[in-house]
């Protein structure tokens, strides 16, 4: 039996699965010289246009990128750089793959990360076409199997969800692939950057993708737990629909995203807001930062979808532990406790202006709530404060705009008086709260012992900040797993917590919880 | 025959990028029109997708449109429709 932790940024879609693993290999096995007609291959780029023609399907996620692929199976450009490398009529196998390199080189030329997903498209693209003429041999699947590849493109996600796939592991991917999308909207449990694992083709594995765990050849206690719980999710799972249009009076269960991508999925299950917007996404993996205005249009777009409820957008949160080209970023020995959060928008003022003006602009349309990460002394509140009040003199049509902190680090907890005077809120981030608390990395197995965000002593850390905020009139919202795990709901409320923010997929649970917990003339139905 | 040639502020939080980029092949295959878009020194035509992907148009970016047809008027309205409506 071998457990595999993976992070839990990296699931895309939660569910579990008990299955047989099936690697699916996508190197193309063919002869590398094979010449092909030029005439049998547009013929063959017609058939496969036609398939997805004819492939009506349901589900408009799955329409919109078909819809797409059938565009590029079309594109004028695509066959003139076919007919460049073609002699006499034929093309090798090995310029048809030079012509798909030469695209994708131009794709990523563009910097743009979601430009850059797209390679997986033309990857697919010239699978299934090269596929189409030379014939392939289809690997058997069944329902309930655990799929593991390399990369997914989105025809392998429709695929498998025919085959009614368990779950999809994939050593590569993103939150913005295409295939996640599809994942996201068909709810296929699906992971990314999970460790190699072609080996165990054929295996039994057990896929936990609510919590990142996967088990290879569990063993027979191991079998007969993972057996109970499924049966028990399956039970709930279908009980569990009706709750996501549950409202209550004076409680509120949000979702935490970091893409606008998930904006439908959180709608969908019954978000009665954003508890926690991440921006993180606008500006990893990009050679300059974003500008104000496509920051203003992304947070434009979240506010506005939400919009009577509340959107909690947090200021960029990340450290010395990720690579950003264009920040001039310190080596550091320990970048959690590092310059990161705040502390790094401090040095970068020209960023967290930049931020702070798009957000300012953007809050016209909905009812924002700006959140500080990795808050650590009142200073840190009272300079964002003063920029904040000194920008939006220079921005015009502005709206309201609510000021919180994320409360994580633990000095915070002992000193939440003096932030009063300055917030508007506060959003716990049980997460790293319970890393400092108890000096544990939460995805480092060897200390997971350590770790534990449902001990007393991280309830009684957020009975501390709750006792004293709730007396200033300060809402406090719950960020963190924390706020997604079920049995410790009650818990929460009897501590005073009325707001929870959870990934979409948990926000149903959660408010079934909150109904048994309260008495039902405490809820309605909308 | 009509020409037309305007400057656009890509407003669509997702800029030019595929769904945006697919839509605007889309809706314009109807039209009778050619439709040009030039951006950073580069020209392309909307009758093809890829061209549009490799042009990387952030949201918040300028780009010019060169519209020659009969119905340059309409194909206008619609090349707005995606690249200011922001869908």
């Amino acid at each position: 039996m071998e457990v595999i932790k993976v992070p839990s940024q990296y699931i895309v879609y939660e569910g579990y699965c008990y299955g047989t693993l099936r690697y699916i290999k996508k190197k193309l096995e063919v002869d590398k010289n094979m010449l092909l007609d030029l005439k049998e291959l547009k013929a063959a780029a017609e058939r496969l246009i036609d398939k997805i023609h004819t492939k009506k399907s349901f589900n408009k996620d799955i329409m919109e990128i078909t819809e797409i692929h059938k565009m590029i199976l079309a594109d004028p450009f695509l066959w003139s750089e076919i007919e460049k490398n073609a002699k006499n009529g034929k093309i090798s196998i090995e310029s048809l793959l030079n012509v798909r390199d030469k695209i994708i080189e131009l794709l990523i030329n563009t910097g743009n990360p979601l430009i850059i997903e797209r390679q997986y498209d033309i990857k697919d693209i010239f699978n299934a076409l090269i596929k189409e003429i030379v014939g392939e041999e289809k690997k058997e699947l069944f329902p309930n199997d655990v799929v593991y590849v390399e990369e997914v493109y989105p025809s392998d996600i429709i695929e498998l969800y025919k085959s009614r796939v368990g779950a999809i592991l994939s050593k590569k991917g993103s939150h913005t692939s295409h295939a996640a999308i599809l994942a996201m909207s068909l709810e296929i449990p699906y992971i990314y950057n999970v460790p190699e694992l072609s080996k165990y083709d054929g295996h039994s594995v057990f896929v936990d993708a609510f919590y990142g765990k996967i088990i290879i050849d569990p063993s027979p206690d191991k079998i007969k737990e993972i057996k109970r719980i499924i049966k028990k999710y399956q039970e709930e799972k279908k009980e569990l629909e009706q709750y996501s249009k549950l409202q209550f009076k004076d409680i509120k269960v949000m979702a935490n995203i970091g893409f606008l991508q998930e904006i439908d999925l959180a709608k969908k299950k019954g978000a009665d807001g954003i508890g926690l917007f991440r921006t993180e996404f606008l500006f990893l993996n990009r050679r300059s930062p974003p500008s104000e205005e496509e920051q203003f249009l992304i947070y434009k777009r979240v506010l506005e979808s939400f919009y009577p409820n509340e959107v909690t957008i947090r200021l960029l949160d990340i450290g010395g532990d990720k690579q950003i080209s264009y920040l001039d970023m310190p080596k550091e020995e320990n970048p959690f406790l590092g310059v990161r959060g705040i502390r790094l928008l401090l040095k970068n003022k020209e960023l967290l202006i930049t931020q702070l003006k798009a957000l300012i602009r953007a809050s016209k349309y909905g009812n924002l709530k700006i959140l500080i990460p990795m808050v650590t002394v009142t200073k840190d509140v009272i300079e964002v404060r003063k920029l904040l009040e000194k920008l939006r003199k220079d921005v015009n049509g502005y709206g309201e705009i609510k000021l919180g902190i994320m409360v994580e680090v633990p000095a915070v907890i002992f000193n939440i008086e003096e932030f009063i005077p300055y917030i508007d809120f506060v959003s716990i981030g049980t997460n790293d709260l319970t890393q400092y608390l108890f000096a544990a990395d939460r995805n480092n197995v060897n200390v997971s012992s350590y770790y534990n965000d449902e001990s007393k002593i991280v309830l009684s850390a957020i009975n501390m900040a709750v006792n004293k905020l709730s007396k200033a009139n300060i809402p406090v919202s719950i960020c963190g797993e924390l706020a997604g795990k079920a049995h410790i709901i009650e818990k929460l409320l009897e501590i005073g917590i009325r707001e929870l923010s959870v990934a979409p997929s948990k926000i149903p649970k959660i408010k079934k919880q909150i109904a048994e917990f309260l008495d039902p003339k405490a809820s309605s139905r909308v | 025959m009509k020409k037309i040639v305007k400057k656009l502020v890509v407003k669509n939080p997702e800029g030019l990028h595929a769904r945006p980029a697919g839509k605007l092949v889309r809706i314009l295959s109807d039209t009778k029109s050619t439709v040009i878009i030039n951006y950073k020194g580069k020209t392309v035509n909307t009758k093809s997708v890829l061209s549009l992907l490799t042009l990387g148009v952030d949201p918040g970016e300028e780009i010019e449109v060169v519209i020659e047809g009969e119905d340059a008027e309409k194909a206008l309205k619609l090349v707005e429709s995606v690249v200011i409506g922001g869908n």
